[in-house]
């Protein structure tokens, strides 16, 4: 499983605007993680918390997807399945209108697999 | 024959690694490789070129589509074994226009070229500086310095888009014009390589000895039969769709509504750009979008096609394309299209069908309106196709009343266009 989203998810890991990317059980349990720098780690132990329940509600189709715009970055919260939820952390350098392009392939990508 | 490779994959390593496994599985020896590339990529275009033993072209684009995805990372690569002969034609739009009209046609062509090139930044000072001592000028001779100015900026940045198709429509033969214009722009773009060497100012002109199905669409709908009806028919279209009057002269757009361009924006209450332009070209800032625009009716033809204003102060403002065929009287609007994503399906799937192999080139503004939506245009048909800027085509046989027909045969708009070439 792990090796699986590893290569799709490489090609958005690839990219230096995008420091951090991750998968979610729905509770909210990271079940990939990509960073790299450690410093989006204390960021991302934050978000883990705040984000849990946003999870649940993005899950359950309240809500189709989340974002949070940061001072310096964006996290973009979208179901790739009915149990995961991918995450990623873009730069301000990032075109996020561009990234929101490619999650859809790799959530095409991910329902190959899963 | 065609074959289309891709690999999603940002960085060069990754990306020709991947390539070169793919490129082995290719089933025929191609003469010709264009390879469309995203992001940083165009900066190693001699590694690009170097992956195949044919004749290549590389050039940026936003995005490709290939059958099951849409990716604005990576790149895609049409490989042919089709018979071509590639040319690079350097110069002054009109230098390049004489040379294009004197040398060989193709029956199809495809123009590749910078729409808009950015030498360095001296040039780009030195250019704004003539341009503002000229415009100190404007009231006691406004024709003049209008003339001038679009002379300044043909001969130091801009290819204006029907110019650059005249000789080939002139010639009666079809081609599909890619006038780059990356939505971020920096000093020494836009890269385009042929056989891995950078072109700088250049037309590359790729002639193919056999004709080939091509189409193209503007998501708008028929023109009128009159300047009044088009103009109607525009207004039902866009929002805020108003009235002006601009003073014009080839590419250069002086006041509007008696009014420099800046004094007009503050007037529509559009914020200026604080923001020295220069250093947004310094540091790749410079977004080349904008929702608002002033649109122009052919004299011609009493076609359409609209050029976006950028809020930068300038006292003359450059047109991508000739205005000297359009009426005076244009419209000032803002960018939707009514019908929105499914409006863009509708007119693409006109052309896509099932039964046809496709190469689909659509206008990057549809990822910018769209955003993640442009995912429904991989929906129905299978295609490849690319996101690049506004392209535009002409054609001995032009099967509609296109809006977007502005002079005989000669159909481009800066917004919401696609062509299309048929690869059975």
């Amino acid at each position: 499983m792990k090796e699986v989203i590893e290569k799709v998810l490489r090609p958005i890991a690839l990219d230096e605007n995008v420091p951090f990317v991750g998968v979610y059980r729905v509770d909210g349990v990271p079940i990939y993680i990509h960073f790299k720098d450690r410093r989006v780690l204390s960021l991302v132990d934050w978000l883990e918390s705040q984000v849990k329940v946003l999870i649940n509600y993005i899950a359950s189709d309240y809500f189709k997807n989340a974002e949070f715009r940061m001072a310096g970055s964006h996290l973009l919260l979208s179901p790739i399945s009915k149990t995961l939820v991918l995450a990623i952390l873009a730069s301000e350098d990032a075109s996020i209108y561009k990234l929101k392009i490619d999650i859809e392939s790799i959530k095409s990508e991910f329902e190959k697999h899963v | 024959m065609f074959s289309f490779l891709h690999t999603p994959y940002p960085k060069t390593k990754d990306a020709i690694q991947d390539l070169k496994a793919k490129l082995k599985e290719v089933e025929f020896k191609p003469t010709l490789a264009i390879f469309f590339l995203t992001e940083e990529l165009i900066n190693h275009s001699e590694k690009f070129a170097s992956l195949v033993g044919c004749e290549s072209v590389c050039m940026p684009i936003e995005g490709y589509i290939t059958p099951e995805s849409i990716w604005t990372r990576g790149c895609l690569v049409l490989l042919t074994d089709a018979e071509h002969e590639l040319q690079v034609f350097k110069g002054t739009p009109d230098e390049v226009v004489e040379k294009m009209r004197r040398g060989k046609k193709g029956r199809f062509n495809i123009l590749i070229y910078p729409l808009l090139y950015l030498r360095g930044r001296l040039q780009v000072l030195k250019g704004m500086l003539r341009l503002r001592r000229l415009y100190g000028k404007y009231e006691s001779d406004p024709e003049y310095v209008l003339e001038k100015a679009s002379e300044i900026y043909q001969n130091e940045l801009i290819y204006p888009i029907n110019k650059m198709l005249r000789p080939l429509r002139d010639a009666g033969v079809d081609a599909i014009s890619f006038n780059v214009f990356p939505l971020r722009m920096k000093y020494g773009y836009p890269i385009i390589a042929v056989n891995g060497k950078k072109v700088g100012r250049g037309v590359v002109v790729i002639k193919f000895r056999e004709r080939m199905e091509s189409d193209y669409t503007d998501t708008l709908p028929e023109r009128g039969r009159s300047f009044e009806e088009t103009k109607e028919i525009v207004k039902q279209e866009f929002m805020l769709a108003e009235e002006v009057e601009v003073e014009k002269r080839g590419i250069a757009i002086g006041h509007i509504d008696g009014m420099k361009l800046s004094d007009f924006l503050e007037a529509k209450k559009i914020a200026l750009s604080k923001k020295d332009i220069s250093a947004e070209f310094s540091e790749r800032k410079f977004f080349s979008a904008t929702p608002y625009a002033l649109g122009f009716i052919s004299t011609e033809t009493y076609g359409f096609s609209g050029v976006g204003l950028l809020n930068y102060p300038l006292e003359i403002y450059p047109c991508l394309f000739d205005l000297d065929t359009f009426y005076s009287e244009a419209i000032f609007h803002a960018e939707t299209l009514r019908g929105g994503i499914k409006r863009v399906e509708s007119h693409l799937y006109d052309y896509v069908s099932v039964e046809n192999d496709i190469f689909a080139a659509i206008d990057h503004n549809i990822i910018l309106m769209y955003e993640e939506k442009v995912r429904n245009l991989t929906d129905v048909k299978e295609y490849h196709g690319i996101f690049t800027s506004y392209p535009s085509y002409t054609s001995a046989k032009v099967s509609k009343k296109y809006m977007s027909e502005i002079e005989k045969n000669i159909l481009i708009n800066l917004t919401t266009t696609m062509s299309f070439i048929h690869l059975d």
